[in-house]
């Protein structure tokens, strides 16, 4: 009799510890129109103005995602001539501002990305992990991933720490599982 | 209780769990998602355009801090001009007199860029189609009031912006305090073209989650976090 206790009871705390580190992503009301089964790869063009740095940085993000997880990847080429999504920079006065993407969808199907950096951002110049950093963060959001509540460790945190945080995390790829969950 | 009826009693909250878990699982994560039920339906003739930001954001001193290179108290004194930040950036910038720099070497009047608004375009049916949507940080200051600002400086203008969201820390001439931003910015605007197609502008909203952990302080509180603050950094 003990031992069945023991045993329910370990099997409660199994369930009910989880549920309370529930992850915290939240998502956009947009997506990829990914099929069962296969990697849905999305085509991406660097614009024409982008510099050196930039195209390097959104060379290190793609990468980054591509390697975190298998549900959907970007295929970022310059042979990507004819694709309507565009990685690139913006040049914004606003020191606060890191970057933004501009998702255009149908219904909730997204049709087009582009997402920017901010160049006019001095961190964004100086600093390589900070410009990985918000190139990952947009592109997250180019995969349909909104930004979660404040303490979560995610690259989707406008509250992170860009020179420490600028790979995907659990929580990132958590939600992109819950956003292809087929 | 005997270890008999805790041990039933631990059995039906497990059937219980296990009941609940099942019945989630059939529904999918829904609980994450921010459905858009008019977009859905309506799939055919909307097109939503979407802006999603990256800005720094602190609801707390320390965090605000650590994104400023200046922290300044003083006043507004007037409306400059607006400004054309980039991007489709606009700001209205205006002179603000110093009392005191808190971190920094700032002195007598500066120039600082408070963003309103961004415009954002959409090509549809060969037309192209714009909407200006209100920005996190726009706020009109008032000439009654002291400020506390975070700032960066924005050098080919010789211009102070946010350094981050929120950046400004009102204190109103009755003593109270509050941080500031706007805080109604998820607003959605529709544009219908020619072929009755609606464009649904909109901003993501990058203040989700932010914890005010100022507005409230007492201005000799929050001075002395400031000083902790920058002697930390």
């Amino acid at each position: 009799m003990k031992k069945g206790f023991i045993l329910c009871s370990v099997l409660t705390l199994a369930l009910v510890v989880p549920l309370s580190n529930a992850s915290a992503y939240n998502l956009l009301t947009t997506k990829w129109p990914k099929t069962v089964g296969s990697t849905y790869v999305v085509k991406v063009k660097y614009s024409t103005i982008i510099s050196t740095d930039a195209k390097n940085a959104f060379d290190t993000a793609v990468s980054d995602w591509n390697s975190a997880q298998t549900k959907i990847s970007f295929n970022l080429s310059t042979s990507n001539s004819t694709s309507s999504n565009v990685v690139t920079t913006e040049n914004v006065a606003d020191q606060s501002l890191f970057g933004d993407t501009l998702l255009t969808s149908s219904g909730t199907t997204i049709s087009y990305f582009t997402a920017m950096i901010n160049v006019g951002n001095s961190d964004v110049i100086n600093k390589s992990n900070t410009r990985r950093s918000a190139a990952g963060h947009e592109l997250g959001h180019a995969l349909g991933l909104d930004h979660p509540p404040a303490p979560t460790l995610s690259i989707m945190n406008s509250f992170r720490d860009r020179e420490v945080v600028y790979t995907p995390q659990l929580d990132d790829k958590d939600g992109i599982k819950a956003q292809y969950p087929l | 209780m005997t270890i008999k009826n805790s041990y039933k009693l631990l059995v039906i909250a497990l059937v219980a769990l296990l009941a609940y878990f099942i019945w989630n699982g059939s529904e999918g994560s829904e609980s994450n998602y921010k459905t858009n039920a008019s977009a859905a339906k309506n799939e055919a003739k909307v097109i939503n355009v979407n802006k999603s930001f990256d800005y720094a954001t602190s609801g707390d001193i320390e965090g605000l801090v650590n994104y400023a290179d200046y922290v300044v108290s003083g006043h507004y004194e007037k409306l400059e001009k607006q400004w054309d930040m980039g991007g489709g950036y606009v700001s209205d910038v205006y002179s603000f007199v110093i009392d005191e720099s808190l971190n920094g070497d700032l002195k007598d009047t500066i120039s600082v860029a408070i963003p309103q608004y961004v415009t954002l375009y959409a090509d549809v049916e060969g037309q192209s189609y714009s909407a200006n949507l209100d920005l996190p940080n726009k706020t009109t200051p008032t000439s009654t009031s002291k400020y506390i600002l975070f700032l960066k400086k924005y050098e080919p203008a010789n211009i102070y912006t946010p350094a981050a969201v929120p950046f400004q820390v009102e204190i109103s001439s009755t003593g109270q305090t509050a941080l500031i931003y706007n805080k109604k910015i998820s607003t959605l605007k529709k544009v219908e073209t020619a072929q009755k197609t609606v464009v649904h502008f909109n901003l993501d909203n990058p203040n989700d989650g932010l914890v005010d952990e100022i507005s409230g302080l007492s201005e000799k509180e929050i001075l002395s976090e400031i000083t902790n603050a920058v002697s930390q950094k």
